[in-house]
């Protein structure tokens, strides 16, 4: 019978369903299926070339039979090929640019666990007896990067731009460029300093290394020990020695890593001291290590699983946390490294990679498990830095860009350097760092989330901080209201047309637990983990008090006809970044158009705060309908 | 002197503890004897066991070991004394020798602590400077303490403040033996421990007589080379004013 090839898994088709092969389990199977086995690449493939995978059936009373093949997991396969009853199967992973979804960026190009091309292929063996076994392998295009210019050895780098060279490299390196599907990609095969230049003299300066030769002296007086005091039960740093010792994330349990032998879920936290000695990589904590501990599973980077294989029998992970030899414990957790990369700090035009969301989607990015990245970059934050005037004027870059928020919100001795993105990489939006601080001085036991502690903007002195408001809230000395909806939603930022006083109202949804994200907490259905990074509000969330039907306000829509009143022509959009649009707040005017703007500049008016926004427009119109012109002062 | 009384205990106890010893390549000793001075003035060095008396005074007593066991290739590592005295094969802590013609290699060497260490040895001890606490790695349950049993420390005069000196006087050799071998941990790269056969190498627990003194810093004790009580607080000569740096600890009087 000719062998079957069966269709990609339709409901599994796109990025979204990609899974990181660290971070999935492997599934006990009863000894019977491992009498099918499949040889398929342990190492990664690389982008746009052809694999190979070979089944093996290695019971004797087993013979014959077809082998059909099922991709279950990631990017569509092309050119799939099975050969010889289908034992063997060949094909080709797609182009870089395809599976990551959008140009690729100029520089080291980051891959999480949804852009490496991994795919998950299963292999059904049947025999005209009725017997059937089904195995599942894995193969990925690529290690994960981060993005950032200080490289594992080890993880091949890819190279977003045209006509790469290597200008200089480190004594005793042969490695060379590779192109592959028009991507080039070098493998540093020693540590130390690389030079690269694009076809146009652009140049890029990489540096390898191992993360275990790699010093953690960062705390170091003068440098960062505040930081370094931060993270010491940082949820992050933690993370193995708990989840090694029997607690779980944030102090629970953790959640079920791993099936049990006879392939069924099994309910308890799944920790090794309680189970007996598998090898890494087979169950936790091996199918942990890639999140929850420094380095590639799989490369030889000095991370934590190469250390636990050069260790020998030291690195025996069946022991509880504090008896696991010093490397493991350097390496172990989300440490320094993790998200800075070994070797050395970037040199510093280099140092606004580490903005980018991609050095976390190394592990937030892993649909549909993990999809705190995925569903922020459906968002509006995700590509507030598009604009190119959005990304280079300060007054914009301040809300626009990671870099200028974090300028904005850091003390004034404290100013980070100049991360600003260079051109041709790309959005990064208003990334993971700009909310969460992952190592705040200021907040060493901040909670889950480690959320970002920015001060309350002066238009809300009083309120709670949240590191939604500064960029949510106008700042009183602009020319026009920028986005407002922080301070409409706690009643704050309006004037009294006659007099200029401060126009406040109730703040009523001021009480909802967790402020902004009480609320926008939507997005994608399609993640188990991490949708609420969508920042979507539905109708749902205010359900609970208002009932099930939809709430609708006509605030905006009225502020619309005020602005057309007032200035004869439609309203901006937005009006903060409209330079035409000025209002003089020293005539009643002046001061009712702020009050428009206010409501426009908020598109959620109506659901934050409807009745405070019915008495900002209330008041404009009583200025705006009696005089019925054009502001004068 | 063998671990007999940890043998009955650990018949008694071998089916609770047999998994548990099997994975980790773990055998516990208790030694039935004290130290005679004391269990906190007492050093395993190399295959000896030195105690030291109130005035310093060095005296080899039996070294416990496992003896239910064959001795591990790397031999036993063991810390503390009488009850609290346990012994665990050194390669279930630390990876073996990699071993090319007459040079071995040990990647991931031992260190105090999970800090920033920098190692050197000197005659079959090995010797470390630094201990800054690393960054971004989760916190060891008494910090101040040596998280690998079996090292001395004390603060490094004059160093930097936070800087401490740490001695082995029993660390890890290609063969268990500390004769015969001489060693140094290198740190370009990732840190590794390297040892070379040489014949004419001098180490601790040497025997000793008149004719074979012993390397300085040490002194001949019942005929064998041990060292002085260790009192770690130096890593070079001039963190010893009027005095000499030797395993760690300054020391006075003649070479």
């Amino acid at each position: 019978m000719r062998p079957m090839l069966m269709g990609r898994a339709g409901a599994l088709a796109g990025a979204g369903a990609l899974a990181a092969a660290s971070l999935a389990c492997r599934r006990h199977e009863p000894a019977r299926q491992d009498c099918l086995r499949l040889e398929a690449p342990q190492a990664p493939v690389g982008f746009d070339v052809t694999f190979s995978i070979a089944a093996k059936l290695d019971c004797p009373d087993l013979q014959g039979g077809r082998v059909a093949w099922l991709q279950v997991e990631g990017p569509a396969l092309r050119e799939l090929e099975p050969a010889r009853g289908g034992f063997e199967l060949t094909a080709r992973v797609p182009p870089l640019a395809d599976v990551v979804g959008a140009p690729v960026p100029w520089g080291v190009v980051p891959l999480s666990p949804r852009t490496r091309g991994e795919v998950v292929l299963q292999a059904t063996w049947t025999d005209d007896r009725g017997h059937t076994l089904a195995r599942q392998a894995r193969v990925a295009a690529a290690h994960r990067a981060r993005g950032l210019p200080n490289t594992p050895v080890g993880v091949r780098v890819h190279l977003g731009g045209e006509g790469w060279h290597v200008s200089a490299r480190p004594a005793g390196s042969t490695a060379v460029l590779d192109t592959a599907g028009g991507v080039a990609s070098l493998l540093p095969d020693v540590a130390g300093d690389w030079r690269l230049a694009d076809g146009g003299g652009r140049a890029l300066a990489l540096r390898s290394g191992r993360y275990d030769e790699t010093p953690l002296d960062c705390g170091r007086a003068g440098c960062h020990a505040g930081i370094t005091d931060a993270v010491v039960t940082s949820p992050m740093t933690t993370v193995l020695a708990r989840l090694l010792d029997g607690g779980g994330e944030g102090g629970g349990p953790h959640p079920p890593l791993q099936t049990s032998r006879d392939g069924g879920a099994q309910a308890k936290p799944a920790l090794p001291h309680a189970m007996d000695a598998r090898p890494p990589g087979q169950d936790y904590p091996g199918c942990a290590l890639a999140c929850h501990a420094t380095g590639e599973p799989g490369a030889r980077d000095g991370g934590f699983a190469h250390v636990v294989s050069e260790l020998g029998a030291a690195g025996d992970l069946g022991r509880r946390w504090q008896a696991l030899p010093r490397d493991l414990h350097r390496l172990g957790g989300v440490g320094c490294l993790a998200c800075h990369g070994p070797g050395a700090i970037p040199e510093a035009s280099a140092r606004w990679s580490v903005l980018r969301a991609d050095v976390c989607a190394v592990c937030h990015d892993a649909p549909p498990r993990y999809g705190h990245v995925a569903a922020w970059r459906r968002t509006a934050m995700a590509r507030a830095d598009a604009n190119p005037r959005a990304r280079n004027e300060p007054a914009c870059a301040r809300c626009h860009t990671t870099a200028g928020f974090l300028a904005t919100v850091s003390t004034p001795e404290r100013q980070p350097v100049d991360r600003r993105t260079p051109d041709g990489v790309g959005p990064v939006g208003i990334s993971c760092s700009a909310c969460h601080a992952v190592h705040d001085p200021k907040r060493p036991q901040a909670g889950r989330g480690l959320l970002r502690d920015t001060p309350v903007p002066a238009m809300l002195a009083g309120t709670a901080a949240n590191v939604c408001l500064p960029c949510h809230t106008p700042d009183a000395a602009d020319a026009r209201p920028s986005a407002s909806a922080a301070a409409v939603w706690l009643g704050r930022g309006g004037l009294d047309p006659a007099t200029g006083a401060p126009l406040t109202g109730a703040p009523l949804h001021a009480g909802i637990t967790g402020g902004c994200v009480g609320c926008h907490r939507g997005g994608p259905s399609d993640v188990e983990r991490g949708a609420g990074h969508g920042f979507r509000a539905p109708a749902s969330v205010c359900a609970p008090c208002h009932g099930p039907a939809l709430i609708t306000s006509d605030v905006r829509a009225r502020a619309g006809e005020l602005w057309r009143r007032l200035r004869k022509q439609e309203p901006p959009a937005p009006a903060h970044a409209d330079a035409t649009v000025n209002v003089d707040r020293r005539t009643p005017l002046g001061r009712a158009a702020w009050n428009v703007l206010l409501v426009l500049e908020d598109r959620g008016a109506g659901a934050h705060n409807a009745r405070y926004a019915r008495a900002l427009l209330d008041a404009a119109a009583s200025v705006i309908e009696a005089g019925d012109g054009r502001e004068t002062r | 002197m063998t671990c007999d009384r940890s043998r009955r205990i650990g018949a008694r106890a071998l089916l609770a503890a047999a998994t548990t010893a099997s994975v980790l390549g773990i055998s516990s000793c208790r030694s039935p004897a004290r130290a005679p001075d004391g269990e906190g003035d007492c050093a395993d060095v190399e295959t000896l066991r030195v105690c030291w008396s109130g005035t310093g005074s060095p005296r080899v007593v039996k070294r416990p070991v496992p003896a239910s066991a064959p001795a591990p290739a790397m031999g036993w590592r063991c810390v503390g004394g009488g009850a609290a005295r346990t012994c665990v094969s050194r390669a279930a802590s630390a990876p073996a020798f990699a071993c090319e013609g007459s040079r071995c290699e040990q990647r991931h060497p031992r260190m105090p602590d999970d800090g920033e260490w920098q190692c050197t040895d000197s005659a079959g001890a090995t010797v470390c400077m630094g201990g800054e606490r690393a960054a971004g790695v989760a916190p060891a349950p008494a910090p101040s303490q040596p998280s690998d049993a079996g090292w001395f420390c004390g603060h490094r005069r004059g160093g930097d403040p936070g800087s401490r000196v740490c001695v082995d006087l029993s660390p890890d050799f290609p063969d268990g033996r500390a004769r015969g071998w001489r060693c140094r941990t290198l740190h370009d790269g990732p840190a590794r421990r390297v040892c070379e056969r040489d014949a004419a190498a001098h180490t601790l627990a040497e025997a000793c007589d008149p004719a074979h003194p012993c390397v300085d810093g040490s002194r001949c004790a019942e005929g064998w080379c041990v060292p002085e009580r260790p009192a770690p607080s130096c890593w070079l000569e001039t963190d010893c004013p009027g005095g000499r740096c030797r395993f760690g600890s300054c020391i006075t009087g003649g070479a």
